[in-house]
């Protein structure tokens, strides 16, 4: 596991990298959702979703490093990020 | 030959849980649960576009934006806080974990101003059924928020300390697993609540 390996620099530059994605990410979703960049179309707000999707697995992936994590834990994260996320953007777009 | 020389390397370290198992167990519960009302949100949304839209209309967007960035930074100090341990910096460590809880301090009281605003507008959660779902969810968020600031205040003097105990390392992990956890179910709450109209 990374979070155990000795490497603390590599850490603390990944940390402060997926932070500033994040950070931007949600600046980009507020922006596209709070003054409707796209208009108020169910593109840019599925998009918004969307995004949401990516910034859990940038949380999942590298900040509980489950990149480094068992073959069964990956896969019951990665299947339970792809079923939230089916789930919410399916039912916005569907309804 | 090949055999050989594949009996000479080392074999590959196993692959080990982030922290301890059970707490895997704990976690994808609870977000297994939340991917519920994530559901239960959107569906409910579909069935009632006009009253999502006034409720959302007097929620404050600032306020939803500046508590996800604090949950970020503390995501961000949280991971910070492992690598001054790989350092054996314990004291920074701990500095950092306060960083963290600081930070969920400082949501719970911006939720709390947003609380205090939504409530002089008259709306509580038997108000109708968008009250109902903001204040269920985000006040069960808000007690995660609490459990994982008491967490990280619960290991942070073990950090301190140099996590010398056999199982500190491993509860130092799952303590940073369990804020991440709250951190990532904010980061789809943020969106269904105050963004998505």
């Amino acid at each position: 596991m990374a979070l155990i390996e000795n490497r603390p620099n590599a850490l603390k530059s990944v940390a402060i990298a997926v932070g500033v994605a994040l950070a931007a990410l949600t600046v980009g979703s507020y922006v596209l959702g709070v003054d409707h960049l796209l208009g108020f179309s169910r593109m840019a707000m599925a998009i918004v979703l969307v995004v949401a999707f990516v910034k859990v697995w940038l949380v999942v992936y590298y900040f509980m490093d489950i990149r480094h994590a068992p073959r069964w834990l990956f896969l019951i994260v990665h299947g339970w990020l792809l079923l939230s996320g089916a789930v919410v953007v399916g039912l916005y777009v569907g309804l | 030959m090949t055999q050989q020389m594949t009996r000479n390397v080392p074999a590959a370290m196993p692959r080990r849980a982030p922290g301890e198992p059970g707490v895997w167990a704990f976690i994808l519960t609870e977000m297994m649960i939340f991917t519920a009302l994530f559901g239960l949100i959107v569906w409910n949304r579909g069935h009632h576009p006009e009253v999502f839209a006034e409720g959302q209309s007097l929620l404050s967007q600032p306020l939803g934006l500046i508590n996800t960035v604090v949950l970020i930074m503390g995501s961000v100090s949280v991971v910070l806080a492992i690598g001054a341990t790989q350092a054996d910096r314990y004291r920074n460590a701990s500095r950092w974990l306060t960083v963290a809880m600081v930070c969920g301090v400082v949501f719970v009281a911006v939720k709390g101003v947003e609380y205090g605003l939504v409530r002089h507008h008259g709306a509580w959660i038997h108000t109708n059924v968008f009250w109902m779902l903001f204040f269920a969810v985000t006040g069960a968020h808000l007690i995660h928020v609490f459990v994982g600031t008491a967490v990280l205040g619960l290991i942070r003097p073990r950090t301190a300390r140099g996590l010398l105990g056999a199982r500190d390392n491993d509860l130092f992990v799952s303590a940073t697993c369990y804020w991440h956890m709250v951190d990532l179910l904010w980061l789809v709450l943020f969106p269904l609540f105050y963004l998505v109209n």
